[in-house]
């Protein structure tokens, strides 16, 4: 069902299929009519794995997003819940069950005739990825815990988004970790490695930086000795992942506050990705064949995955390249096109028949983009896009990374969104591996100043992450720009031959990283550069199952897929998979 | 640093948690922040005055947002001198009173600079 999935050098449908199967257990378990409940975050995600079509084939009437409340009331009288195990979640799940009982005691006052003999609300609760027992503990709390049929867990912690793509969807992972000390989200990493692993075979290479690396591979070599006593069916062959790389976000804290130039990063700064699709203004992509009058300030979501041919093609492009891309392929479709005027055989006729449905869908998505990406140009021409990204590639540069920045006294003054403005200041924070204690005052009594006192708290909370930090030691991101050539002077945008092209100056750390692990000597190269990145690293050879040792997979030289990085600091996962 | 937390609710006892989360912040010794503190009460005993003074609103607001509702009021006094007390710089001063007189359609005002 999803073709995209299973294109790329590691099989990824199969772990969709797994989800699915597990989904769909589950609500088979509970037979006859029922809704479901989701949990808000997690209702994208899953519809990766499985859609409604499926669901309504196991009999599901409806979908509700939880909100607190009275639950929507229906004519369906088996309710599934199906949440992350988060205490706020728990508490709107009792209001709701709570809403229910109510509602109905009190009919059953009022129409004791009509509705006493029928049966009552039947609840179920499924948490994904597991249950928690706090989460019990707190719908006993509530007492509510008793409604409840029966209390499931779905282990599904990674959603597919592509086919070298795959997401744990924990939003809150980066700040729970590194703001709360939770290392829950570890713990979920973990699972999921070993999940995939069962999928795919033991991978037998492990490299990480970070203190959180070392923590999710001391976990899955936990995981691993604990199920040596009951080995699992492992997939026999060749593993086909040969190296994992872990990498904790605060070993590259700077690369998400960059402002993102590819054609599919720039969607996202601008609109926002959201499991793989994306929310457009609808007016602008009407097309003048459609019937429906479309309401001005409606949404409209459009899918974006390598599934689609021309997206594929153009999404990891600089946006520079992608202009040119768009024309030629116009150009290529309305050739195609031309060609049915020509004098024909009835054999070429026939084979330009077969071949339409795929040059209309071609031409569709064309129009797509086009309109995509004259909205970004829209965008990306302002004077203050290009400003503040003059000042980034300043910043990344090294370039009066030491004082106030009149630029950012500038957009303070005329308040411009806080977001934007704690990103240029965390990055410049970065680059100049922490701010003067001057500097880093001035910034703060501004930003409170215009503001308003609470942001106190925001930026109490940037310094506590590192990614706001008084100066101290020496200045590694100067070292490090050197070592790994993270900014590169003379990076073709339209024919790149590095990866640097997708901020048009800087190459991402982590690509840096990855890029070196790829090379023959690995990161045995990068000692001196390593010792300078936070925290331990991780680099350990996996045996499988304890059989011999096998024969040594040379490295494949992978291409290296960018993260697409969403802009808010408290960055989800700390993961960036190198398959 | 729990007392930060005590901040944001919009309680009646907000000056005197204020207060105390000025005294952790200065034994903590982040000077800074305890001056942020102590400006915020000033500010907010401030705008109850402004409050009695205008018959509006003012409390929450940032110090930013109140030299802007004042200079929008025309109160280019009473706006110079929470410049001075809370020593704004001259950059975003201006920025903020350009703003403002643009705002307002003051041509004429902005033409004398």
């Amino acid at each position: 069902m999803a073709s995209h999935l299973s294109g790329g050098k590691v099989n990824i449908a199969l772990v969709q299929e797994l989800a699915k199967n597990e989904l769909l257990k589950l609500l088979e378990n509970i037979p006859g009519r029922k809704v479901i409940v989701w949990d808000k975050t997690l209702a994208g995600p899953v519809g990766l794995i499985a859609k409604f079509s499926l669901l309504q084939e196991r009999e599901v009437v409806h979908l509700y997003p939880l909100e607190s409340g009275v639950l929507k009331n229906n004519s369906v009288n088996k309710v599934i819940f199906i949440t992350r195990p988060d205490l706020r979640l728990m508490d709107i799940v009792a209001e709701n069950v709570h809403s229910v009982a109510r509602g109905k005691s009190a009919k059953e006052l009022s129409y004791s005739k009509d509705y006493g003999s029928q049966g009552g609300y039947e609840f179920h609760l499924v948490f994904v990825p597991r249950k928690s027992l706090l989460c019990e503990k707190r719908l006993k709390n509530r007492g509510v815990f008793g409604s409840f049929m029966q209390v499931q867990e779905l282990p599904c912690d990674l959603f597919p988004f592509d086919n070298d793509l795959l997401s744990m969807e924990l939003e809150s992972a980066f700040k729970e970790f590194r703001l709360e000390g939770d290392p829950t989200c570890l713990f979920q990493v973990a699972q999921a490695l070993g999940t995939l692993q069962g999928l795919f075979g033991t991978i037998p290479r492990v490299s990480g930086k970070g203190h959180a690396a070392r923590h999710v591979w001391e976990l899955m070599a936990r995981m691993a000795r604990e199920q040596a006593g009951c080995p699992r069916p492992m997939p026999t062959g060749a593993p086909a992942i040969d190296h994992l790389l872990l990498l904790d976000r605060s070993v590259d804290l700077l690369s998400p506050l960059a402002t993102q130039l590819t054609y599919e990063g720039l969607i996202d700064e601008i609109f926002g990705i959201h499991n793989c699709t994306v929310q457009l203004p609808a007016e602008k992509l009407a097309k003048p064949d459609d019937s429906l009058p479309v309401n001005a300030g409606e949404k409209k979501a459009v899918i974006l995955n390598s599934g689609e041919e021309l997206f594929a093609e153009i999404r990891d492009r600089n946006f520079n390249a992608v202009g040119p891309a768009l024309s030629r392929k116009a150009k290529l479709i309305s050739a195609q096109l031309e060609e049915r005027h020509g004098d024909k055989t009835m054999q070429e006729m026939k084979q330009f028949v077969a071949r339409l449905p795929h040059m209309l869908a071609m031409k569709n998505s064309l129009a797509n983009h086009t309109t995509i990406a004259e909205l970004i140009k829209e965008v990306t021409d302002s004077s203050g896009f290009l400003e503040s990204l003059q000042v980034e590639q300043e910043f990344m540069n090294g370039i009066d990374t030491d004082k106030v920045h009149p630029y950012i006294d500038d957009l303070i003054a005329q308040q411009e969104p806080l977001l934007k403005i704690l990103r240029l200041v965390c990055m410049q924070s970065v680059t100049n591996s922490g701010l003067k204690a001057k500097v880093l005052e001035h910034y703060r009594r501004e930003i409170v100043h215009a503001y308003g006192f609470a942001q106190l708290l925001t930026l109490g909370a940037l310094e506590k992450a590192g990614l706001l930090t008084p100066q101290s030691g020496p200045r590694q991101y100067t070292v490090l720009r050197k070592a790994l050539r993270l900014t590169v002077e003379d990076a073709s945008e339209t024919a790149p031959t590095d990866i640097a092209f997708v901020h048009s100056v800087y190459a991402p750390l982590s690509a840096r990283l990855a890029q070196a692990l790829a090379r023959p000597q690995g990161w045995r190269a990068l000692q001196d550069v390593l010792g300078l990145l936070p925290g331990p690293t991780v680099d350990e050879v996996q045996l499988p199952g304890g059989g011999p040792a096998p024969a040594p997979v040379p490295a494949a030289p992978a291409p290296v897929r960018l993260c697409v990085i969403p802009r808010t600091p408290f960055y989800p996962p700390p993961l960036l998979e190198k398959t | 640093f729990f007392v930060r937390e005590s901040l944001d609710p919009k309680n009646s006892a907000r000056e005197a948690s204020l207060a105390a989360a000025q005294d952790s912040f200065r034994r903590a010794r982040a000077d800074l922040n305890a001056t942020l503190c102590e400006e915020q009460q000033r500010l907010l005993r401030y705008q109850k005055g402004l409050e009695d003074k205008f018959g509006r609103e003012f409390s929450g607001l940032s110090l930013h947002d109140t030299v802007r509702a004042l200079l929008l009021m025309r109160e280019v006094k009473l706006a110079d001198k929470l410049r001075a007390e809370y020593r704004v710089p001259d950059r975003r001063y201006w920025w903020l009173r350009i703003l403002c007189m643009a705002h307002l359609g003051d041509w004429e005002e902005l033409v004398r600079f």
